[in-house]
């Protein structure tokens, strides 16, 4: 059994005048232990699909299966209890709590599952090790670069230990040598035998997962190895603006063959 | 497949279970709720005490007047108008009277002595009558020494029992003596400590006014009572004596001593009509003069002071609704802020109840910290008055414990709207809320 089995997967906002359809159809499985790249545009519907797969939201339709466990019309605060035991959360932004020291911050989903005092301390302390950061547990995120911030968010979502590592743009908001810091990061905690879900519109980092789906207009329209699925649309892309390079040339060209005679009165 | 065994468990039921844990996890979840609470309220000292001040300035106000207003009581149980336990005063004016006297209390007539005299014949019931004069802010001296700010009071013999001011050593006038206006005066001790620091008075001359005085006793001490001056600083002398040096133009008190073991209020009912007669009123008119006892003098500011509570506890009510709609408004204003950490709270799993215990805390827990303040600078003010005013002040327990639960309640009620809304937003956007 799959860890993740999403079904049929529909998600509509109701605008009041307007719906919104930003997830048509999603149905795809993730296997415990893999690393998945969901890349796409903004406003292809990624965000949403994390959203859903995050249990910060459930779909309009279809099911989400999560461990075996349909989690697609659980309430607010089922929903909470599952984000807590079975997700670690990675945001772009980091979202550190800046006036908690970074031990206070890996802490924190911990106290929400109602883990004593010392035993808090002694996990969050382990999950900083393992971030390399055992060195930084008492610096406010204030303190601490933008590397060392998202490797005190990773650490907080490992400290649960949870089923499912989901990272939204861990590298937007970071340079690219601190960005690939960050990608090796997830590669060493893949190798360890997380599942990680990473979304991004960055084909080049999508390029670096094992697999990778790509979503566009709320669809899976591409499902496989990380570099193909990448690399293939890249293709596409580069193929789709040959094409329209080439189109224009053909029009210009054909525009300066005529004007002799015609330019004056074309256009 | 441990993921699966976990997962079976989730959404139902937290990792522990037994109700001991549960209880021992809610305990320890509150205890993070108050560290999340003030973490954040000393984030904003400047705010949060500005936010207070409502609060602050609602309870420093109920627990001073209540420490000033049981000040005045205690003050009055001590030393009550100097009237003894069975005695009460027939007097012009009403004893307690606050605002503008009406037209007819301006147009009484003075009591006299005369009429003292008459009630006395009226009222053979009666222990004993007196009549009395007072006069404030005089000055007696000896070839030494000068003590001003005097209580100068003449009296008939009965003056020392009827006032319960016993004579410690040397004698009173007697009642010819009183009448005929004797050269002769009884001192306070403050005022012996002023004119004979250093030799023995009684047999002493003292000079009043224009004539010279023989000293024929002094006045047990009275202790301080604050309240209507010192009682020390007094000396009585005889009243035809008072009335030939500061003229007859004063009305008489008249002070009534019941039989030990007599019925207080009776007589009092019997010396009104008495003195109705002695006054010449017709029925249809109204008593021109007033009656009071240590007891009705006690009732009337008994009333007075409970009016005056219950007038600042309206103040205090409408000054910590002011200050709870402060607590409202930082609250507000505090969520709306931390939307993105209510949405990482609840991304890591908080539930709605978490969110909603951690900013109710955080409200009560700031407007128990105005009420801490409030009553720390009520004691400040008490203990001010104290020993500043030696006023006896006391801050009443009971007012303390109402001002912090009304805190509390302020807390809670003001804190639950804007906590309500913070643990009803939504994740997901509140996660993106710039």
């Amino acid at each position: 059994m799959a860890l993740i089995e999403l079904q049929h997967i529909t998600k509509t906002y109701d605008l009041g005048l307007s719906k919104v359809h930003a997830l048509r159809d999603i149905d795809f499985n993730i296997e415990k232990g893999e690393f998945v790249a969901i890349v796409g545009q903004s406003g292809s519907g990624k965000s949403t699909l994390m959203n859903i797969l995050g249990c910060l939201d459930v779909p309009t339709t279809g099911a989400y299966l999560l461990g075996g466990r349909d989690v697609s019309t659980l309430a607010d605060d089922e929903l909470a209890d599952v984000r807590n035991l079975e997700i670690g959360f990675v945001f772009q932004s980091f979202q550190l709590l800046p006036r908690a020291s970074a031990l206070e911050n890996v802490e924190l989903p911990l106290i929400y599952r109602g883990v004593s005092p010392r035993e808090r301390r002694e996990k969050a302390k382990a999950a900083l090790d393992r971030v390399q950061l055992g060195d930084r547990t008492h610096h406010k995120p204030t303190e601490l670069s933008g590397g060392q911030r998202q490797r005190v968010a990773i650490a907080r979502a490992l400290v649960t230990d949870p089923s499912l590592l989901l990272a939204d743009e861990p590298t937007g908001n970071l340079d690219s040598a601190t960005g690939e810091d960050i990608i090796r990061l997830f590669l060493e905690l893949h190798a360890a035998g997380n599942t990680i879900v990473l979304v991004t519109h960055e084909p080049k980092l999508a390029a670096r997962c094992p697999r990778a789906v790509r979503v566009v207009d709320g669809l899976v329209v591409a499902d496989g190895e990380g570099q193909r699925v990448a690399f293939e649309n890249q293709r596409d892309i580069d193929a789709a603006a040959a094409a329209a390079l080439a189109a224009q040339q053909q029009m210009a060209s054909g525009l300066s063959q005529r004007e002799p005679g015609t330019g004056a009165h074309h256009g | 497949m441990s993921e699966l065994q976990r997962s079976s468990s989730f959404g139902t039921a937290r990792p522990q279970t037994g109700r001991v844990e549960r209880f021992l996890s809610a305990v320890g979840a509150r205890r993070d709720d108050l560290r999340l609470a003030l973490q954040s309220m000393f984030g904003h000292k400047l705010r949060a005490a500005l936010t207070l001040l409502g609060i602050v300035i609602g309870v420093f106000t109920v627990i001073s007047m209540m420490a000033l207003t049981q000040g005045l009581q205690n003050s009055m149980n001590q030393g009550m108008g100097g009237l003894g336990a069975n005695v009460f005063q027939i007097q012009k004016w009403p004893a307690v009277h606050f605002g503008p006297e009406s037209a007819a209390i301006q147009k009484r007539k003075n009591l006299t002595l005369a009429q003292a005299m008459a009630l006395r014949e009226s009222l053979p019931q009666a222990h004993q009558i007196g009549g009395e004069v007072w006069d404030f802010g005089k000055e007696v001296s000896t070839t030494e020494n000068v003590a001003q700010g005097i209580q100068v009071a003449g009296g008939t013999s009965e003056f020392f029992g009827n006032n319960s001011l016993p004579i410690g050593r040397g004698r009173g006038f007697g009642e010819s003596e009183a009448m005929s206006g004797g050269r002769v005066v009884v001192l306070g001790a403050g005022v012996v400590d002023s004119l004979f620091p250093d030799r023995e008075p009684i047999g002493a001359k003292v000079r009043l006014g224009h004539l010279e005085l023989e000293v024929i006793g002094i006045i047990e001490r009275q202790g301080g009572n604050p309240f209507g001056g010192n009682p020390d600083n007094l000396i009585a002398i005889p009243i035809g004596l008072f009335m030939e040096i500061y003229g007859t133009g004063r009305s008489v008190n008249i002070t009534v001593m019941a039989e030990s073991g007599s019925n207080l209020k009776r007589l009092m009912d019997q010396a009104t009509a008495a003195f109705r007669v002695v006054r010449g009123l017709s029925a249809d008119q109204d008593d021109d003069f007033d009656m009071y006892s240590n007891e009705t003098m006690q009732q009337t500011f008994d009333n007075l002071a409970d009016m005056v509570k219950m007038f600042m506890l309206a103040v205090c009510a409408l000054s910590l609704l002011v200050g709870g709609i402060g607590v409202m408004n930082i609250m507000l204003v505090a969520v709306a802020e931390r939307t993105r950490e209510i949405g990482l709270r609840k991304a890591l799993g908080a539930r709605r109840m978490r969110i909603l215990m951690q900013f109710i805390f955080e409200a009560v827990m700031l407007s128990l910290i105005g009420g801490f303040i409030g009553v720390g600078l009520g004691y400040a003010v008490s203990a001010v008055v104290r020993y500043g005013f030696t006023l006896p002040t006391e801050v009443p327990l009971w007012a303390v414990g109402l001002s912090l639960a009304v805190c509390t309640m302020i807390g809670l009620v003001f804190g639950i709207y804007p906590a309500a809304r913070a643990s009803k937003l939504d994740p997901a956007v509140a996660l993106r809320d710039e």
